[in-house]
């Protein structure tokens, strides 16, 4: 259907025959198609594991593009269109690369009564990219503007990759948390 | 795996909690760090009591405690919890059952944050809610699902749930009462959605997370075809001290018809943000100005969403409102999922909307007609109206739009795109008409959005 | 049965009526654009909205049932202003031009209705022109999903899915492309869009139909109902049959699609007799006299015997019958067979023997009754692609299936276990899973007791065959065939049906025997859900042998003992004993002693085995009559004179399905040049032989009338009564429901049915130095046969050559690369295609489609005959391959 894209969105949807950039990677490696199998095997019907697998492409891949969505599909043998319409559905799933820190801010209402527009603002300044825009240059950080994460009493918040949230993040906050980034102290955005 | 821990910015706390007349059932501990294990909640918070006061019983008495406590489900609907659990079939001599409790911890609804701290500070008081639910609905597997984003609390309830294994109290024959129980932690990807019951089961099966068609409902068709009950964290976790005090006692809490103690999460512009725990039928304004310092900013406060984002918003006339479900259903909104969020007067109310209604087109599961294309054209006319692009008809326009929206999708996302939606544009419909003839905001306070021009 | 009032007139609805069922059952108009009786009530759309009194809000009246005491209101002023809304939301960004090009689409006539005028664009992007028969535009996508739904739960195919959420939701086909896809072609999506976002390219090119006639699917046995839409005496359009018990409102792409042949460019239109080696157009009166002369030139100077007639397959019932009684009657010959020979005469002979009946003992809707399904030797998504995708939707809802199959089918990659035997060795298969039924104890002693004698004997001489001996001889695995054997005899009731990879071997009829003995152990037989089904071939191969298109058997497919006196005293005449198969006509001729053929409906030369013997053979003959759509083969190089005839859209009758199910076929457009129907040609021809009387008839009605009094099973089914629906046979009486399952009590052989002892007989054709690889051939989705049909529809662009799959390993020793043109080559003779390698097939195996005339493959397959029946080997050929 022809939706006008709604103008203030940071996540970039796909055109209608636009094709996923490509990974190095092609398919899991043993270790990970055993794991995929071993979550399966816990649920009455494999199609469960739709949503693990796809967090462990993600893991895996860097992103849930095109290549991680047939390898899920192939791991589990389901529909490829399955995993295609399932990845694409949720948010979390990557389409795109992002950077080696990907920090994702709330933007929702609790967070913006709190100062999250000039957060964001901050963020892009200071990374220097747009939210949803896709890595900085040198592959270091991607921002991205995402809904409520449940830290509303202490925003406004963001996440660094998987990690605890920062909450009440000032300017000095996010230098501190930067600063962290670059020593290492966050958990890894991927494998 | 060692687990990770970060310390958090949240109150839990308030002058009084604690005391009889302000009971901590569900926050025992919280801000601490250390105290989500096993030995701690034992040893500090009566853990597992309620369990093994339980597991003494039949199943169809824990139902009737529960039952008796009047406890009303905390994710929003604030539906008898007792009763739900009594819909799901039981075995009969032609058939038995395989049955699921499932934990809705995706919490999402913004505004709202309790769900969350109790994972991080009492995990095994949900854990000890699980094994009294399922034990009284006989159901052998549970699943928690929770938030993707939740990623360190995962791993937290998975360290405790192995805790409890070790311990005897998850796994074959629960104290040799012959109950067998597993729990599943199942991590969501995104998708406020995901927080409707039939949405969050095809999510667990590994489908789009769209809401099903009922009937069949949960507790005759559930997930994996199975009957299934889905509970909040926070109803689930009340049952461990509802088995421990008795379901009579917990009923002396709070308001005849709205029992209990609920966990209000406090945020936006208000002095002390945070939980608080209290009884229900606490008015709104005690909350506002007596616990929690009222405004942050020292302008005054102009609107309070009262039940998460859903809820249609309050203006100064309803702020006496006592916080139970029927009274503030009864003051035009909804007690929901008891996030109450905090407007001052300097808050342009265009963008406020602007910005609920931007979310809920974004998380509309696209398959109604309604929702999918109502959200999405909502979003676009509170746009150009917030960008000095609007034109007179737009708020008859918007006005009529919702009547075919609300009450008329497959789900409630329909309706909490339009709770909002109305209370805003009837409560402060000044503000959009000055956006429209002035091409300006009539407030030049608080920027909501990133990238807005008009401001 | 539920009362309840809707808009205050009182209706009631019945058991599992939704509102919205109830309400249009009542004549009320609500609409919906994301409903579909096949599928699931989607609830999305939301225009069905209605007002229940005591709802606090609208229900969606096709997800909520129709209950006692309901009080309804489906068209307030309210609701319908809420539904222009609706409307109005989805117009939004429709394409403005669109309810122009197709007014009749179910969304645009909702937006005429309400009077919303649709404000999009069309998006160039969107569109999709790949495939030949289906246009995809997204732009008018309203994201009803019913292609999405339609695709996987009706198809199972998965090509539509739904990506994105909330206002960019969107329906796309994975692979970008439908041509890219997986798509099937089955055309459900564009049946059930109620836009113009999927729509058969027929319906842009050719207009709507004008007006819709309601028919049987001229291509497999399957026997689906469909709806021929014509405008201008032409088919612009078929669609299924929503409530046909057979299809279910399902087709797939031959039935669907393939009707381009009807008016194909290279259709015969007119009699041709062939004068000085060239064919020369005649007249009607010139070409039946040209035949007429040459049968009774032989008849005269070599007897009855020197001639034969061949019914087809493809024709009605009347026809069949018609066939044999011109060979019997006014040609006074014994020699008449039809192409079952060639595919499932082993089906009829060895069930007929085993219980009596040659036919199906159950029904296709069994499938969905059953507690598991064996599938052996067939492969139903593409060659009973509707009877495929009920077993797909049973496996994909965790139905225990089992396949036995050479190959890795589309069935055997989603079976429970899937049982990849060598070719040839079906019978040691089969002994082994009975052998495994009776040694773990599995077999159902209360049924062998009741119905089946020397049961004894039979269960001593499974010791031969332990399934360790078995797995060696077979290829597969002895745990394999144990868990087969333990899903079969447990998870009751078992579904068997039964292809042609168990009857195109030396040993067809005694595997069908062993089939019938499976179920016999397991107590599947006369039980819902259970039962051994062969899967027909072709539209009408059950009726046209049935109706005695059989050199040993009459109507009826009775034994010439039984019914040869009631045919005498029906026509009032003596008639022969039993004639030769038409492989025998073949090996007569060859040896001089046969004459003259008529060949309705078969292209004999193309399809029998070892074509190089068929050459010699026909090269024999003094004339040989064809009646056909098309120049066919056996026309080209032997036919002496051409009568053509109409497809089944020009004409009336009735086709017998592969559950035994009599359907009314109906004229949808007049018949095309001067082509005639096979009965107006059999008629003609039996009063020019002098039978007038006998070979005159009102119409099919007549013929069928007869048929009914010779044979019993039928006499209960009149045209009146099939304008209601098919029946199954038997069925007696004119008050008799029709038979979904035989042998409910006893066996037409008797109380009781009778095990045998049975032992293997090795091919002569497996593999050896001189020959090491093993040739087997089949069908493919899209085409049919000897494609005389599809090669003259765009099924030619879906599926345009032949290809030989070649295991890698095979490949790899043979220095073959994908697509690398490949000589095969056996005792028998030669022919070339391309490779396509595959680890579908086993190593040492060969696999190809014989669908091509200019690949010619059956001049390699080789003479091995079934000693029961004389159906060729055509399932095992030893060959050896080389790169051209």
């Amino acid at each position: 259907m022809n939706h006008p894209q709604p103008p203030e969105t940071s996540d970039k949807p796909l055109a209608t025959g636009e094709r996923l950039p490509k990974t190095e990677l092609k398919d899991f490696g043993p270790e990970a198609v055993k794991e995929i199998l071993a979550i399966a095997a816990k649920y009455p019907d494999k199609l469960a594991a739709t949503l693990p697998a796809l967090h462990i492409a993600q893991r895996d891949f860097g992103f849930v593009g095109l290549d991680a969505m047939k390898a899920v599909a192939k791991a589990l043998s389901i529909p490829e269109g399955h995993v295609f319409g399932v990845a694409s559905f949720y948010s979390m799933y990557q389409k795109h690369p992002v950077g080696r820190h990907h920090i994702q801010v709330c933007t929702n209402i609790s967070c913006a009564l709190r100062g999250a527009a000039k957060l964001l603002e901050k963020v892009s300044e200071r990374t220097g990219v747009e939210p949803g825009a896709g890595p900085s240059a040198d592959g270091e950080w991607s921002v991205e503007e995402v809904e409520c994460l449940a830290s509303c009493g202490s925003g406004p918040c963001l996440q660094v990759n998987h990690d605890i949230y920062d909450e009440d993040v000032d300017e000095a906050k996010l230098e501190s948390i930067l600063e962290g980034c670059k020593r290492g102290e966050y958990r890894a955005w991927a494998k | 795996m060692a687990i990770r821990t970060k310390p958090d910015h949240q109150r839990y706390t308030f002058e009084g909690f604690g005391s009889a007349k302000y009971p901590n059932l569900m926050l025992r501990g919280a801000g601490d760090l250390n105290n989500w294990p096993l030995a701690v909640y034992e040893s500090k918070h009566e853990g597992y009591a309620g369990m093994r006061k339980a597991l003494q019983m039949e199943p169809g008495a824990v139902i009737e405690d529960v039952k008796t406590s009047g406890i009303r489900g905390r994710g929003g609907a604030g539906f008898p919890a007792g009763l739900k659990w009594s819909f799901m079939p039981k075995d009969t001599a032609e058939r038995k059952f395989t049955r699921y409790l499932v934990i809705n911890a995706d919490e999402g609804e913004p505004g709202t944050f309790k769900d969350r701290a109790i994972l991080e500070y009492n995990p095994h008081q949900l854990i000890e809610g699980c094994i009294i639910a399922a034990y009284a609905m006989q159901a052998n597997t549970c699943y928690v699902y929770i938030r993707g984003e939740f990623l360190w609390l995962i791993e937290k309830l998975e360290a405790a749930i192995e805790e409890a294994k070790a311990k005897g109290y998850l796994g074959k024959d629960i104290l040799g009462s012959g109950f067998d129980l597993e729990i599943l932690v199942h991590r969501g990807a995104g998708a406020y959605i995901c927080g409707e019951e039939t949405a969050l089961l095809n999510s667990l099966e590994g489908r789009r997370g769209e809401p099903r068609v009922k009937p069949p409902f949960p507790a005759a068709k559930g997930v994996f075809g199975a009957p299934t009950t889905i509970n909040n964290v926070e109803t689930i976790a009340a049952v461990a001290p509802i088995l421990r005090m008795g379901g009579a006692e917990y009923a002396k809490l709070g308001t005849p018809k709205n029992t209990g103690t609920r966990v209000f999460c406090l945020s936006g512009h208000i002095k002390r943000p945070g939980l608080y725990e209290l009884p229900l039928g606490v008015p709104l304004d005690f909350i506002l100005n007596d616990l929690a310092g009222g405004s942050s900013t020292g302008k005054k406060i102009k609107a309070v969403i009262p039940g998460g984002a859903s809820a249609p918003v309050f203006s100064e006339k309803e702020f006496s409102t006592p916080m139970d479900f029927d009274a503030v259903r009864n003051a035009g909104s909804m007690a929901g999922s008891g996030g109450v969020i905090v407007l001052d007067e300097d808050t342009c109310m265009v963008q406020a909307c602007l910005r609920l209604i931007r979310f809920y087109a974004h998380e509309s599961c696209g398959q109604c007609t309604p929702c999918r294309e109502g959200c999405n054209w909502m979003e676009m006319i509170l746009h150009r109206i917030e960008h000095g692009q609007g034109r007179t008809e737009d708020l008859d326009l918007l006005a009529s739009m919702t009547p075919n929206i609300a009450g008329k999708t497959l789900c409630a996302l329909g309706d909490a795109a339009c709770g909002p939606m109305d209370s805003i544009l009837q409560k402060f419909r000044h503000e959009f008409v000055h956006h429209i003839e002035h091409k300006t905001c009539m407030v030049s306070g608080h920027r909501l959005l990133a990238h807005v021009g008009a401001h | 049965m539920a009362r309840l009032l809707i808009n205050d007139l009182p209706f009631h609805a019945t058991e599992g009526m939704s509102l919205l069922d109830a309400a249009r059952a009542a004549g009320l108009d609500v609409p919906s654009l994301c409903h579909d009786r096949r599928l699931d009530a989607a609830s999305a759309c939301r225009l069905c909205e209605v007002e229940v009194k005591g709802q606090e809000r609208p229900l969606c009246a096709c997800a909520t049932p129709a209950t006692e005491g309901m009080e309804v209101r489906t068209h307030t002023p309210e609701l319908e202003a809420y539904r222009r809304g609706v409307l109005e939301m989805l117009a939004r960004n429709y394409p403005a031009d669109a309810p122009a090009q197709i007014p009749e689409a179910p969304f645009h006539r909702l937006l005429a209705r309400y009077g919303v005028e649709p404000t999009g664009h069309r998006d160039p992007a969107k569109a999709d022109g790949t495939h030949p028969y289906m246009q995809v535009d997204l732009s008018q996508c309203i994201d009803c999903y019913r292609c999405v739904h339609i695709c996987a739960e009706v198809q199972g195919q998965f090509v539509w899915k739904v990506l994105e959420r909330g206002g960019r939701t969107r329906v796309e086909a994975t692979g970008g492309s439908l041509l890219q896809s997986e798509c099937v072609s089955c055309g459900a999506c564009a049946d059930t869009c109620p836009t113009g976002a999927i729509v058969d390219r027929s319906r842009l090119e050719l207009g709507p139909a004008a007006a819709w006639t309601r028919t049987v699917c001229p291509y497999c046995g399957t026997g689906c109902e469909m709806q021929v839409g014509v405008a201008g005496d032409r088919i612009v359009a078929v669609k299924p049959a929503l409530d046909s018990p057979v299809n279910h409102g399902h087709l797939c792409v031959k039935g669907r699609y393939g009707t381009g042949f009807v008016d194909a460019e290279d259709r015969v239109l007119h009699p041709m007799v062939r004068r000085d080696g060239e064919w020369v157009r005649v007249s009607w009166d010139e070409a039946l006299d040209a035949a007429v002369d040459l049968l009774r030139r032989v008849k005269a100077t070599h007897g009855p015997e020197a001639i034969g007639v061949l019914g087809s397959s493809r024709a009605t019932n009347e026809e069949g019958f018609l066939a044999q009684k011109l060979a019997r009657l006014a040609l006074g010959t014994g020699n008449v067979d039809c192409c079952a020979r060639v595919c499932h005469a082993p089906s009829a002979a060895g069930l007929g023997l085993a219980l009596g009946t040659g036919a199906a003992t159950n029904s296709f809707a069994d499938i969905e009754k059953a507690g598991s399904l064996l599938v052996f030797g067939a492969n139903p998504t593409e060659n009973h692609p509707i009877v495929g995708t009920r077993i797909k939707q049973r496996a994909l809802r965790g139905v225990p299936l089992v396949v036995v199959d050479p190959r890795r089918t589309e069935l055997a990659r989603m079976a429970t276990v899937h049982l990849a035997l060598k070719p040839g060795t079906n019978m040691p298969l089969l002994l082994a899973l009975a052998h495994v039924i009776v040694h773990e104890g599995l077999e159902d002693k209360a049924f062998i007791e009741a119905r089946t004698v020397d049961f004894e004997a039979f269960a001593q001489s499974l010791d031969a065959w332990p399934p360790e001996r078995a797995a060696e001889v077979c290829g597969v695995t002895a745990d394999d065939i144990r868990a087969a054997a333990r899903i079969y005899a447990t998870a009751k009731p078992s579904y068997m049906c039964h292809g042609l990879g168990v009857t195109e071997h030396i040993q067809g009829t005694e595997t069908v025997t062993g089939l019938a003995h499976l179920a016999m152990l397991t107590g599947n037989l006369g039980v819902e859900g259970g039962g051994v089904n062969p899967l027909r071939g072709q539209n009408n191969v059950q009726g046209t042998a049935q109706m005695g298109c059989e050199p040993k058997r009459m109507t009826g497919y009775q034994p010439m003992d039984k019914a040869l006196a009631a045919h005498e005293a029906r026509w009032g005449a003596k008639l022969p004993g039993p004639g030769l198969d038409v492989l025998q006509m073949v090996d007569a001729a060859r040896d001089g002693h046969f004459k003259a053929l008529v060949a309705i409906g078969y292209d004999v030369f193309l399809s029998n085995p070892d074509a190089a013997a068929s050459e010699a053979a026909l090269g024999n003959l003094e004339g040989l009559v064809v009646v056909d759509l098309f120049m066919n083969e056996t026309a080209r190089a032997f036919g002496t004179v051409f009568l053509p005839a109409c497809s089944s859209f020009e004409k009336e009758g009735t086709f017998m399905n592969g559950d035994r199910r009599v359907q009314r076929v109906r004229a949808a457009v007049k018949p095309r040049g001067e082509a005639r129907s096979d009965q107006d040609i059999l008629c003609a021809l039996g009063a020019r032989l002098g039978f007038a009387e006998a070979f005159t008839y009102a119409g099919p009605s007549e013929v069928w009338d007869e048929i009914r009094g010779l044979w019993s099973a039928v006499a209960g089914i009149s045209y009146a009564r099939l304008e209601e629906g098919g029946l199954q046979w038997p069925c007696p009486s004119e008050a008799h429901p029709g038979t979904a399952v035989l042998h409910t009590d006893a066996f037409p052989v008797g109380p009781r049915a009778a095990f045998r002892p049975q032992a293997w007989n090795p091919s002569s054709e497996f593999p050896d130095a001189r020959w090491p690889l093993q040739l087997n051939t089949g069908r493919s989705l899209f085409h049919f046969n000897a494609a005389t049909m599809t090669d003259r529809t765009d099924n030619a662009l879906l599926q345009p050559t032949d290809r030989l799959d070649v295991h890698p390993d095979d490949a790899l020793a043979h220095g073959l690369a994908d697509g690398d043109p490949v000589k095969v080559e056996s005792r028998h003779g030669t022919f070339t295609m391309k490779t396509h390698i595959t680890d579908q097939v086993r190593p040492g195996d060969l696999w190809c489609t014989f669908h091509s005339k200019g690949i010619f493959v059956n001049r390699a397959t080789g003479q091995g005959r079934d000693p029961v029946t004389h159906t060729p080997e055509y399932k095992v050929t030893a060959v050896t391959i080389s790169k051209v």
